[in-house]
C-alpha cells in the first residue's frame, strides 16, 4: 500500500513523495528545500489562500492541515500544546486554532481492546516519550469551515501523560463533507504521534482529489460489514436513533464502552442523513461539554458523565432499545441498514427537513408501507415466502389491500435488491416449476415479477441492464409483462420513453408486433412521415424498431400514404428509398414491410407510372428492396420492364455479360425465384417476391 | 462578598413557612458568576440537583413536607446553574448561598509550570496535615462532595499513593472548579467557602481564549518554572525563554482592566509567586537549598514571620539570574510574596515518582500566605517579620 503524503514542491526539482506505509512518518515531516519558516506571506503558490477568508479564495482542490503537540514555543507562540506545523499562512492559522484548539486534545483513558482498530500504529506501547494511546477521530465545522481531526494521547518530552498530538485537515464544507471525514478514518495519510515536526513548521497543503479517492475507500470498507452488525451494536443503534427522534435537533451523546465506534457513527449518519442538521462527531472525547462539543460524541470511558447541559441527550451504551411503539421507525430504520447498508438508506431519506417529533411522524409516513414496515421489511417477506422458511405474517403482507401494500414496498427497493429477489424467484421456479409453487409463493412471484417490469420500464434504456437481465431471466409469461406495459401507458410519455418501452419489451421476450393494438395506440399521436423518419433514423441500429415504426404506418393505413399517390409526393416516396436502403440487409422483411407501405397507399396494384418512378428511383439508388416491391406491385408491361431492370442489375453487379432472351434469370440471394413472365397481361399476380 | 443569615436549624411544622425558610436559605446573593462572571444567575430557578441515575442536573424540587435536615442533605448537593455563554455550567450552591464568605483563587502560569501538581500538593496538605493546619487555626474539609472526591481521587491519590504523573490540563474542557473547600477559621468563628481554578496554560497564553473567570478571582498564585529562566539552569541547558510568561502577562492585564479601571499603582487583589520545582535549583543556588532544608523544620510551613525573608531572596534570585520578567505580579498587584517550593522533590521517571525521594517541599506556604493576604487568617506574621532573617535574605521582598 502506498500514500501520497506530500503534493510536489513548488520547484526544486523533488517529485511528488509516493512511500509505503511504514516509512510515512520521516519523510512525511520533510519540507522542500527552497520554503522556509512561515512568515506573513502566503505560504506556497500551491496554497493559493491567504491569510484573507478561506472560501473567498482558497483553493478549492486543496485541503490544508495543521498539525499539534506539545511545544516552547508553537507556531502561535506559547508554550504548551499549539500548531507546530501547517501549510495555512500565519493569519489563517490564527483563525483556525481558536476556533479548533479546544477540540485537538485527546481522551487520555486507556481504550478498550476492541478498539485496537484504531491503534496508531506508528507508536510503541509503555510510558516512554513515544507512547501513544488509542487515537480519537472527529469531524467539526466551525465558522472557519470544516475539520477533521485525528488526535492521540501521548506524553510530553518529560513523560508526563495527558498531553496530545493532533493531526488536522482543514477546508471548506464542501471540500470536507462528514461522508469525506467518515471515509478518511483509514486513511494512511494520518501522522502518528512519534513523528518529529520539520524547522519553520512547513507542511504543503493536500490535493483534495487524493483524499477523496481515499475516502471512498474507506467508505466502502465501513459499508461492508452492515450485513453482520448484531446486537449490541444494532441495539445501541436503534437506541441512539429514537433518541434523535425524540428531538431531532439535540445532540447526543453515547456513554460507555462502544466496540466499534466508527461503524456506529457511520450508520448513525447514514441511518438518519440530514434530519435534524448536519452531522459533526467525535469517536473518543473527554467530553461532551460546552459550545464546542460535537453533534455526536463518544464519551472515552473515564470522562465525566455528569451531564451539564440539558439539552444534549445522553444514550448509555448498554441501554437497551426502546419498547415503546414510536421505536417502530427506528426498528425499521436499522433493519433496513443492516439489510441494505448506506446505499440502501439513500432512498429512505427525508423530503423535508426534521426539526422536530412531528416531522418524523411525516418522514415515516413517507417511506413507510406501513407502520413499522419499510420496503425492504416487504423483500424480507418475499424472501421468506419463496425461501422455506415462510411466516404466516409474510403471507398476509403480500395479501394486504390486494397486494397493494407489496406492491408499493417493493416498488421502493434499489435495483440491486430487486435483483436479488428475482433470482430467489428464478431459483425457486427452477427448482420446483410454477405448479410446485405453493399459493404464497406464487403470489410472491408475481407480485416480484410485477414490480420487476415496473423498475424494467420505469427507467430509461438500458440504464437498468441488470435489472432487465435479471427480469428477462424469470421468463414471465407475455400476459404479465403486456399487463405492466399497459398500465404503464395509461401515464404520458414521453417519445423517447415509449421508444424505450418498446425495447424493453423487446428484451423480456414480449416485443411488440405492428398489429397489436398497443403499438397502435402507443405511437396514435405521431404522423405517418414522422413515425417514417424515426424509422430511418433507428433502421441503422435498431432494426426491430424501425421496422415496428414503418409498420405501424402500414397497417393503420396512414393518410401520409394516401397522398403519394400525388405527383408531388415524389419526396415522400424518396424518402421511402432511403429507408428501404437501410432495411435493405434482409429482403424479405425488407419485401413484406414495402409492400405493406405501398399496398397501402395504392391498394393492390401500382400504377404504371408508380413503377416506373420506383425503377427511376431504383437505378439511381440501387435500391433492390424498391425493385422488388415494384416487381411483385407491378402488373403488365410495366412488370416485365421491371423484370427486364432487374436481371439487367443483377448481371450487371456480377460483371457478366446479359444472357440471351429466353433464359432464365437468376434468382436472388435469399429470394424465391420468381416465376418468368408470361407475357403482358392484366390479369398477372405479382411473382416471385417473397412473402 | 456578601454574607447572609444562615439557613434555620429549626425543624419545619408549617410547609410554607418552611418553604419560605428554605427559598430563603438559597436566595441568590447578587454574585457575578465566578466563571462567567454573569449576574442574575443565582436564583431559585436556576437550582439543580443530581438526577438519581447520577447522569445529569435536574431542577430542584422543595418538598413541602420535607424535614430542615432532609433539604440541607439534598442541598449539599444542590447546584447552580449558570447558562453562561452558550456553555452552561453547574456551581455548588453553598458557594453563592451567602453562609459562607466566597472566595476563588486561580493559578497562573504556562503550560508545564507544574500547576496542577503544586495545586494538588497544597490541597493534600491543607486537607491531610490536619495538626499543621490548626496550628493556623484551620478546618478544612470539602465544600462539594462530588467535587472533592472527584479531586481527590482523580490527583491526590493518584499523585500521593500511586506517584503518578497527574494528567496534563487539557484545555478542550469548559472552566469549571478544580476544588472547593470549606475552611473554618476557628479562632475567628468565620468560615470561607474557597474555590480553586486550575485552567491549562494554553487558554491562560492566548489573549483570545474564554477566561473571564480571572477578573472575578480574589487571590492568585503565579507558578514559575525555573527550567524556563535560562540564568537559573545552566546545567539543564537554555531550555527556556527571556521574555517572560505569557500567561502572567495576559492575566495580569485582564485583571488590571476588570478589577483596577481606576489605573491605582497596583491591583488590589493578593498574590503569590512560586518558584516551583525549586529543588532543580538546590544544588545550583544555596539560597534554595536553605529555603527547602528549612521545610524539614517543625512549623516552618505555617510561620508566616518568615515569608518576607524568603520572598527578598526569591526576588533577589530571579533579579539576578535573568528571571527579571517573571518579578512582574511583584510590582502590579497590592500584596505579594514570593516562594520557593516544589510539588514533589524529584523528576518522574517514566510516568512516575522515584517513591524513596518523593517529597513535596513548601507547598502550603505559599497557600497559606495567600490565606493570610487574603484576610482567612491573621496576617501579623505577615506584617511582622522574624527578627533575624535565617539566611541572608533582607526584608525587601515582601509589600
Amino acid at each position: 500500500m502506498t500514500a501520497m503524503i506530500w503534493p510536489p514542491p513548488e520547484r526544486g526539482g523533488e517529485p511528488p513523495v509516493t512511500l509505503p506505509t511504514g516509512e510515512r512518518e520521516l519523510a512525511s515531516w520533510a519540507r522542500p528545500a527552497d520554503q522556509g519558516a512561515m512568515d506573513s506571506q502566503t505560504p506556497a503558490t500551491t496554497t493559493g489562500g491567504t491569510s484573507a477568508g478561506w472560501l473567498a479564495r482558497g483553493n478549492p482542490e486543496q485541503v490544508h492541515q495543521i498539525v499539534y503537540r506539545w511545544a516552547d514555543p508553537t507556531l502561535t507562540g506559547i508554550r504548551g500544546v499549539g500548531p507546530v506545523a501547517t501549510s495555512l499562512a500565519r493569519g489563517e492559522l490564527e483563525r483556525w486554532d481558536g476556533q479548533l484548539r479546544e477540540s485537538v486534545w485527546a481522551a487520555t483513558a486507556d481504550p478498550p481492546a476492541d478498539t485496537a482498530w484504531l491503534a496508531d500504529d506508528t507508536g510503541t506501547s509503555g510510558t516512554g516519550p513515544n507512547a501513544v494511546r488509542a487515537a480519537g477521530y472527529a469531524y467539526l465545522l466551525v465558522p472557519a469551515g470544516a475539520a477533521i481531526i485525528r488526535k492521540t494521547p501521548t506524553v510530553d518530552g518529560d513523560g508526563r501523560p495527558g498531553s496530545t498530538f493532533a493531526h488536522v485537515l482543514v477546508g471548506s464544507p464542501e471540500q470536507l463533507t462528514v461522508a469525506t471525514a467518515l471515509g478518511l478514518y483509514a486513511w494512511a495519510g494520518w501522522l502518528g504521534a512519534v513523528a518529529q515536526p520539520p524547522a519553520g513548521g512547513r507542511l504543503l497543503p493536500l490535493e483534495l482529489s487524493g483524499l477523496i479517492g481515499a475516502a471512498q475507500s474507506g467508505i466502502a470498507q465501513l459499508d461492508e460489514p452492515h450485513r453482520q452488525l448484531r446486537s449490541p451494536i444494532s441495539e445501541l443503534i436503534t437506541t441512539v436513533v429514537d433518541t434523535v427522534f425524540a428531538s431531532p435537533a439535540a445532540p447526543v451523546t453515547i456513554v460507555g464502552t462502544v466496540p466499534a465506534p466508527l461503524t456506529v457513527v457511520y450508520a448513525l449518519v447514514s441511518i438518519l442523513g440530514s434530519a435534524g442538521g448536519p452531522w459533526t462527531f467525535g469517536t473518543r472525547e473527554r467530553t461532551d461539554l460546552g459550545a464546542a462539543a460535537p453533534r455526536l460524541v463518544l464519551l472515552a470511558p473515564g470522562a465525566d458523565l455528569l451531564a451539564a447541559d440539558q439539552d444534549r441527550r445522553r444514550v448509555n451504551a448498554n441501554q437497551r432499545p426502546p419498547a415503546h411503539p414510536e421505536a417502530r421507525f427506528a426498528r425499521a430504520l436499522v433493519r433496513e441498514f443492516i439489510r441494505a447498508g448506506g446505499a440502501g438508506m439513500v432512498a429512505l431519506q427525508p423530503a423535508r427537513p426534521v426539526t422536530v417529533a412531528a416531522d418524523v411522524a411525516a418522514w415515516e409516513q413517507q417511506v413507510s408501507v406501513a407502520p413499522g414496515i419499510l420496503p425492504g421489511d416487504v423483500a424480507d417477506a418475499g424472501r421468506r415466502l419463496l425461501g422455506d422458511a415462510p411466516r404466516p405474517e409474510d403471507r398476509e403482507l403480500f395479501e394486504a389491500q390486494n397486494g397493494a401494500f407489496a406492491h408499493a414496498g417493493l416498488g421502493w427497493l434499489p435495483d440491486a435488491a430487486l435483483i436479488e429477489l428475482a433470482t430467489v424467484v428464478l431459483a425457486r421456479l427452477t427448482a420446483s416449476g410454477k405448479s410446485g409453487m405453493a399459493h404464497g409463493q406464487r403470489l410472491a412471484a408475481n407480485t416480484i415479477g410485477d414490480v420487476a417490469v415496473d423498475a424494467c420500464l420505469n427507467g430509461p434504456y438500458p440504464d437498468r441492464q441488470p435489472v432487465l437481465d435479471a427480469t428477462a431471466a424469470l421468463s414471465l409469461p407475455p400476459p404479465l409483462v403486456r399487463a405492466r406495459l399497459e398500465a404503464h401507458l395509461a401515464r404520458p410519455a414521453t417519445l423517447e420513453h415509449r421508444l424505450d418501452l418498446l425495447r424493453i419489451m423487446d428484451v423480456l421476450g414480449c416485443p411488440i408486433r405492428s398489429d397489436d393494438r398497443l403499438a397502435a395506440a402507443m405511437f396514435a399521436d405521431l404522423s405517418g412521415p414522422r413515425l417514417l423518419d424515426l424509422a430511418v433514423r433507428l433502421a441503422g441500429e435498431e432494426r426491430y424498431l424501425a421496422m415496428l415504426l414503418a409498420e405501424v404506418v402500414a397497417v393503420r393505413r396512414d393518410p401520409a400514404l394516401a397522398e403519394m399517390r400525388r405527383d408531388n409526393a415524389l419526396p415522400l416516396r424518396r424518402y421511402l428509398s432511403q429507408l428501404a436502403r437501410v432495411l435493405g440487409s434482409d429482403p424479405a422483411e425488407t419485401t413484406r414491410l414495402f409492400t405493406l407501405l405501398f399496398g397501402g397507399a395504392y391498394g393492390r396494384w401500382l400504377p404504371a407510372r408508380v413503377v416506373r418512378e420506383i425503377l427511376a428511383v431504383a437505378q439511381e439508388t440501387t435500391d433492390d428492396p424498391l425493385l422488388w416491391v415494384a416487381q411483385r406491385l407491378a402488373r403488365g408491361r410495366v412488370r416485365r420492364e421491371v423484370e427486364r431492370t432487374v436481371v439487367a442489375r443483377h448481371w450487371r453487379s456480377r460483371g457478366l455479360p446479359q444472357p440471351q432472351r429466353g433464359r432464365t434469370p437468376p434468382a436472388w440471394p435469399g429470394v424465391a425465384q420468381p416465376t418468368p413472365p408470361a407475357g403482358p397481361s392484366r390479369s398477372d399476380p405479382p411473382t416471385g417476391s417473397p412473402s | 462578598v456578601t454574607t447572609s443569615e444562615p439557613a434555620s436549624g429549626d425543624r419545619a411544622v408549617d410547609p410554607s413557612a418552611s418553604r419560605r425558610r428554605r427559598t430563603a436559605g438559597t436566595r441568590g446573593t447578587g454574585q457575578p458568576c465566578p466563571i462567567c462572571l454573569r449576574a442574575g444567575w443565582d436564583d431559585l430557578d436556576n437550582v439543580r440537583v443530581i438526577s438519581q441515575d447520577r447522569a445529569s442536573y435536574v431542577p430542584f424540587t422543595p418538598d413541602p413536607w420535607e424535614t430542615e435536615e432532609s433539604l440541607r442533605t439534598r442541598l449539599t448537593e444542590a447546584y447552580l446553574r449558570c447558562e453562561g455563554r452558550g456553555s452552561p455550567h453547574h456551581l455548588p450552591i453553598a458557594l453563592t448561598d451567602g453562609r459562607f464568605v466566597s472566595l476563588r483563587v486561580g493559578f497562573v502560569g504556562a503550560g508545564r509550570t507544574g500547576k496542577t501538581h503544586l495545586f494538588t500538593a497544597m490541597i493534600q496538605r491543607l486537607g491531610m496535615d490536619t495538626a499543621l493546619v490548626n496550628r493556623c487555626g484551620l478546618r478544612v474539609s470539602g465544600l462539594d462532595r462530588r467535587l472533592h472526591q472527584e479531586f481527590m481521587g482523580t490527583r491526590v491519590r493518584r499523585m500521593f499513593n500511586d506517584y503518578a504523573v497527574l494528567d496534563a490540563t487539557p484545555s478542550g474542557a469548559p472552566i469549571n472548579l478544580a476544588e472547593a473547600l470549606l475552611v473554618d477559621n476557628i479562632r475567628t468563628g468565620r468560615s470561607y467557602a474557597v474555590s480553586f481554578f486550575d485552567v491549562s496554560g494554553e487558554r491562560l497564553q492566548q489573549a483570545d481564549a474564554d477566561r473571564d473567570f480571572l477578573g472575578g478571582l480574589d487571590g492568585l498564585v503565579f507558578v514559575v518554572d525555573p527550567t524556563t529562566i535560562r540564568g537559573l539552569t545552566r546545567l539543564t541547558g537554555p531550555t527556556g525563554g527571556v521574555v517572560g510568561d505569557e500567561a502572567f502577562r495576559l492575566s495580569i492585564e485582564q485583571l488590571s482592566l476588570v478589577r483596577n479601571p481606576n489605573r491605582y499603582p497596583f491591583i488590589p487583589i493578593p498574590a503569590v509567586v512560586v518558584v516551583n520545582k525549586a529543588d532543580r535549583l538546590r544544588f545550583q543556588h544555596l539560597g534554595v537549598d536553605h529555603w527547602l532544608e528549612r521545610a524539614n523544620e517543625d512549623g516552618e510551613e505555617v510561620n508566616l514571620r518568615t515569608v518576607r525573608a524568603e520572598s527578598a531572596d526569591v526576588y533577589a534570585m530571579l533579579a539576578t539570574h535573568g528571571g527579571k520578567a517573571w518579578l512582574d505580579p511583584v510590582e502590579r498587584f497590592v500584596d505579594t510574596t514570593l516562594h520557593y517550593a516544589s510539588a514533589t522533590g524529584v523528576d518522574p521517571v517514566e510516568g512516575s515518582f522515584p517513591r524513596d525521594r518523593f517529597r513535596p517541599r513548601r507547598p502550603l506556604k505559599p497557600l497559606l500566605t495567600l490565606f493570610a493576604m487574603m484576610g482567612i487568617i491573621d496576617r501579623t506574621g505577615l506584617d511582622q517579620p522574624a527578627a533575624d532573617p535565617p539566611y541572608g535574605g533582607s526584608a525587601a521582598g515582601g509589600r
